[in-house]
């Protein structure tokens, strides 16, 4: 199996590069969609072939691939290291980018940029596959980077509108900031690396492999480098997986189109911080503080998150925190996994639950998709309501989607949150942490309650009650093609099934566990009723809660509906002062630019002059150069 | 037996000989062309593509067949990595002025100019496979003779001539220097071997060994441009026509720094002459790029300024071939800074022509404006090629840089380190006058009156827009693929 693994990202970047080709061409572009269709499927074939034939366990194969440049001491392989968690990682990420993909043809049918989406898309397949199998950080990094990249193309795919543009710009920014932590992390690494180690070259000190080689070494000689580098990588992370505070731009990221939603932010992309953890699991056993501020900024996010999404009237908002806010989760399941023995356990539940959310969060997205197609762009959940008798199928794939997202057994979601609960739920008697895991847990608790709540009430304001539709949507507003459609019943089919099968067969242990491990905990009966009691309660509140006039409401209402003026804080905080040292900085600079200029003059100058002794007249040459040869020789002899 | 003994001998330079045999032929098949008035131009459009099908047939023919040979150093001539990477070079460069001149060789002479870029090439190969200061001087001049011919029936106005003689009279002065070198070299060593000179110089290196390295080191440096025997450059660029330039800027200089490597890179100047040829060479080449930079960044004459950056990249060359020098494991780096150098130019010379109706007269920098806006491919072709002239990655011209960098950094000389620097500080000049060609090239309307306002169609020279594609697609692969170039 382990050459097809090269296909995995090849077939999408091939699919790209025809893409290209079909933006500038007049012709096919109507069938553009086809060749990321067909190179995204290849990839999830691969990808399901390998993972059902694979025997699990959690060893690396690395696959060399293609040696980049070689001469002399200077060696770049870029190859491919495929381990438990990369294979299922991969495969949320083609099966779920494929589904979109076939969706995306209808929805995105007519648009002008039709080819370049599709273009845009492969690249981000091919980018973020790449960033998974990578056997190097550094690799990693550079995808890292081509993932931000395209997101930002995605996001700002409408280009004329300029509040796309500025929610593309807003999260490249938020996102440059948090990877500049990130690479700091990663040099300052590469150099611990180079402390402890003498044999390899300097690209592969960056190598996986060597790094979790060396890392007992590095952990006795230079503990507190390392806790700067998990510091460092943990930014990076929060910054990609949208954590507080860096959770800015993912709900503005809603200005793209949908499926773009569906897939950069709900399904792939931002579980690349999550993948990162993961990856770097080996090293965070050493750095429990990073792991415990992971759990705490997880915390926060995750009532943030859901306390905001519950005062959004935007659809496509609500889903947006909600994602935020299941993100938050597993950074609380990373916290969990403080004690190193429980690592293991974390990364486990973290997959597990993010494996069950790219399912349902997609469907949501998608089926949020049908709504706004329907109703002719408008999302505000205002402007319509009571659409079960007009979109019958988009009905029942959303309250799949929403009774997944809220936690009704036994759909999936229960099941992967439950593995997340349940390994807090273990360790409360923890001597030194007991208390700590005991906070996590009720405010993930109160997080669900808050899920259950807002999910319950997009679902009845948006599909239940008496038929209002908007005047955009015309007379008779329309279900989804089948095209649309079909992707969708798969990913319900998922967010139904695949929490139940996971959690009873513990297949996940096997790709994620080294193999002679205790019994993962489980969380008891106790947990599975308090569970129960918040989606019921959840369902109740969103029953009972009432629409806030944005005027008549107390602060604190006006402060979540206002995302908590955190997007403000951020401008005074950062932007603010920033500019002001820009001004500054830009005053001095004026002035040393002057005094550059003056230096810049210098060339030119020498340059005319230089001119001067181009005379035209061959002998002069002739004697320069007779003059050259006696300077020449005259060198020889100095 | 004596017959195939010669034949073995002459194996290496088997293409050279392909060459000049359908040189010949196209020379004979002309003589037989019906005669037309001298006033009726003929066309020289077959001609041109006989020459470029002869390079393409030899050099693939070669390709596939040449590997196996058996290095033998006893005879004129050898077949070793630098022979090979040399003839390669040598083809690469050969067919990319054949394609771009498809449309543009001089009128009444198509047969004579594609028969002596044949024999030009062929030079090229002689001189990559020397074994001999005879072959080596054969070869050179295999080079310089055919490249007047060339200049001298291209454009035959004032200014044309003017050019030609300049470059004649400079060029025989400098020949004139080589040859003394090489009697100071037979002189020392008593034979015309190289392998044999090397030696008799590491074993005693004496004066007048160093005078004779002084005055081939001089000799080849009006080849490769450098300064101070670079002032014919500019002239005679600006007095031939275009794809002339881009031949000027490539086949001379790769026959120059071949001819360096065949000549010093050797063991003998590892032992006996290192050090002073190391001096005499760093500063050989920081003079030869600040100069060229200084220069090209006070013109606006497209054509003078090329020649300044052929002149600056010529500097960036000869640090390589000291690198080389140091290192003694080869001149990889060099070779591979050549490859890329050879791409970048012609093809962007081949996207200038391929604008321009008339290739011969004055060119301003503002007559490049609205290229992009007129055809967004040889817009963004000619931007690859600038972009990898300043030495940005995504372009082969990153990896040229970087491996003579590296390869200056990694011995830890002082000098080879000072050199290093002014490279970047260099390249960083450079820079500033390729971005304006790049900015022109992409962004600005014509201004109201110029050349670039008064094209109607973007394209009038359709071999040589493609000739800047393929080398922009080329340039753009080799920074993907480095072993391939």
């Amino acid at each position: 199996m382990s050459n097809l693994v090269w296909l995995i990202p090849v077939a999408p970047l091939l699919a790209m590069l025809v893409g290209v080709v079909l933006c500038f061409s007049s012709r096919g572009r109507e069938s553009a969609h086809l060749p990321t269709w067909v190179g995204l499927l290849v990839a999830a074939v691969v990808c399901l072939m390998t993972l059902l034939g694979s025997e699990g366990g959690t060893t690396a194969v690395v696959t060399p691939g293609y040696t980049w440049l070689s001469v002399g001491s200077v060696t770049i392989p870029i190859s491919a290291r495929l381990d438990g968690v990369g294979l299922v990682q991969l495969t949320v990420v083609t099966c779920i980018s494929f589904l979109v993909a076939v969706y995306a043809q209808g929805y995105m049918k007519g648009d002008p940029g039709y080819p370049r989406f599709f273009a845009v898309l492969s690249a981000f397949v091919f980018s973020m596959v790449m960033l998974v199998i990578s056997s190097n950080l550094l690799v990693l990094y550079a995808f890292w980077e081509g993932v931000g990249l395209c997101s930002y193309l995605l996001i700002g795919f409408w280009y004329q509108r300029p509040s796309a543009a500025n929610a593309a710009m807003k999260a490249f920014l938020v996102n440059r900031l948090a990877d500049t932590a990130f690479l700091a992390g990663i040099l300052l690494l590469w150099h611990g690396v180079g402390k402890v180690t003498t044999s390899t070259t300097a690209f592969a000190r960056l190598d996986f492999d060597t790094i979790f080689n060396v890392l007992p070494a590095l952990a006795s000689e230079y503990p507190n480098l390392l806790s700067w580098v998990g510091f460092l990588l943990l930014v990076g992370a929060i910054g990609k997986s949208a954590q507080f505070p860096f959770h800015v731009w993912l709900p503005d990221a809603m200005e793209g189109p949908t499926p773009v939603s569906a897939l950069i932010h709900a399904a792939t992309m931002v579980t690349a911080g999550v993948y990162l953890l993961a990856r770097m699991s080996p090293l965070l056993s050493y750095t429990p503080e990073v792991l415990q501020l992971a759990g705490w900024l997880g915390a926060i996010t995750a009532v943030i998150g859901g306390s905001v999404a519950l005062f959004q009237d935007d659809l496509k908002r609500v889903l947006a925190y909600s994602t935020v806010s299941q993100l938050g989760l597993l950074f609380i399941a990373f916290g969990a996994g403080m004690n190193p023995e429980m690592l293991p356990f974390a990364v486990v539940a973290a997959m597990f639950h993010l494996l069950t959310h790219a399912f349902f969060k997609a469907l949501l997205f998608l089926t949020a998709g049908n709504v706004m197609h329907a109703m002719g762009d408008v999302i505000d959940m205002r402007k319509f309501s009571g659409l079960k008798s007009v979109l019958p199928a988009t009905h029942i794939l959303f309250l799949i989607g929403a009774l997944a997202l809220a936690g009704v057994p036994p759909l999936a979601g229960f099941w992967s949150k439950e593995s997340i609960f349940g390994l807090l739920a273990a360790q409360i008697k923890d001597p030194q942490h007991g208390s700590l895991f005991l906070t996590w847990l009720c405010m993930g608790l109160f997080s669900s309650l808050l899920t259950a709540t807002y999910t319950f009430r997009a679902y009845m304001r948006t599909f239940q009650g008496e038929v209002k539709t908007p005047a955009e949507a015309g007379d008779h507003p329309h279900e989804a093609t089948p095209v649309m459609l079909a992707p969708l019943y798969m990913l319900a089919a998922g967010s139904v099934v695949s929490g139940l099968v996971i959690y009873l067969t513990g297949w996940l242990d096997k790709f994620t566990l080294p193999p002679e491990t205790v019994e993962a905990p489980h969380g008891s009966w106790l947990l599975f009723v308090v569970s129960m009691v918040i989606v019921v309660a959840g369902y109740g509140l969103a029953r009972v809660f009432p629409t806030f006039d944005e005027k008549k409401s107390p602060a604190f209402v006006k402060a979540l509906a206002n995302r908590l003026y955190l997007d403000e804080l951020f401008y005074y905080l950062l932007v603010a002062p920033t500019q002001s040292l820009a001004n500054l900085v830009g005053a001095i600079d004026k002035f040393v630019d002057s005094l550059i200029r003056g230096v810049a003059h210098v060339p030119t100058a020498a340059g005319f002059q230089l001119r001067r002794m181009q005379s035209g007249i061959v002998s002069s040459y002739a004697l320069t150069m007779a003059v050259g040869i006696v300077l020449l020789v005259a060198l020889a002899f100095l | 037996m004596l017959t195939r003994e010669i034949l073995n001998s002459l194996l290496p330079v088997a293409p050279a000989l392909g060459l000049i045999i359908s040189g010949c032929a196209i020379l004979i098949a002309w003589m037989f062309q019906p005669q037309q008035d001298d006033d009726q131009p003929r066309s020289s459009n077959g001609w041109a593509w006989a020459g470029l099908a002869a390079l393409i047939v030899v050099w693939g023919s070669w390709s596939f067949s040449g590997s196996t040979l058996v290095d033998n150093e006893a005879t004129l001539f050898r077949s070793d990595v630098l022979s090979r990477s040399g003839t390669h070079l040598a083809m690469l460069a050969g067919c990319l002025v054949a394609a771009i001149t498809i449309n543009r060789s001089p009128s009444g002479f198509g047969a004579e100019f594609h028969a002596c870029l044949l024999f030009l090439v062929s030079g090229l190969c002689f001189v990559s496979a020397a074994t001999d200061l005879t072959t080596l001087y054969l070869g050179l001049e295999m080079v310089s003779i055919p490249t007047i011919l060339l200049l001298a029936i291209s454009r035959r106005d004032d200014s044309g001539m003017e050019s030609t003689l300049k470059y004649f009279a400079l060029s025989a002065f400098s020949s004139a220097i080589f040859l003394m070198g090489c009697s100071f070299l037979f002189g020392i060593a008593g034979s015309t071997k190289l392998s044999e000179i090397a030696a008799s110089i590491s074993a005693n290196p004496s004066i007048a060994a160093y005078i004779a390295f002084a005055l081939v080191l001089a000799g080849l440096a009006f080849r490769v441009t450098a300064v101070p025997f670079h002032f014919y450059a500019p002239d005679v660029f600006s007095g031939c026509s275009l794809p002339l330039g881009g031949l000027l800027s490539t086949l001379p200089k790769i026959a120059g720094f071949v001819a360096m490597l065949r000549l010093l890179g050797g063991p003998a100047l590892q032992s006996g002459l290192a050090p002073v040829a190391l001096n005499t060479i760093v500063v050989l080449a920081l003079i030869t790029m600040t100069v060229g930079n200084f220069a090209a960044l006070a013109q606006m004459n497209c054509r003078r300024l090329l020649a300044y950056s052929s002149v600056a990249h010529s500097g960036y060359l000869l640090m390589g071939l000291a690198a080389a020098l140091v290192q003694g494991t080869g001149a990889q780096s060099l070779i591979m800074y050549l490859s890329a150098y050879v791409v970048m130019t012609l093809g962007f010379f081949a996207g200038v022509t391929a604008i321009f109706e008339r290739t011969d007269e004055n060119l301003d920098l503002d007559d490049l404006q609205g290229v992009t806006q007129k055809n967004l491919l040889l817009g963004a072709s000619m931007t690859v090629c600038l972009l990898s002239l300043i030495g940005i990655p995504i372009t082969a011209g990153f990896w040229g840089k970087f491996m003579i960098l590296r390869d200056l950094i990694a011995p830890q000389n002082t000098l080879l380190l000072v050199g290093a620097i002014f490279m970047v500080v260099n390249s960083a000049i450079g820079a500033i006058y390729y971005l304006a060609m790049l900015i022109r090239v992409n962004t600005q309307k014509p201004t109201e009156g110029s050349q670039a306002e008064s094209r109607t169609t973007s394209i009038v020279d359709l071999p040589a827009f493609a000739t800047c594609v393929i080398c922009a697609a080329t340039t753009i692969l080799w920074f993907i693929v480095p072993k391939w170039m």
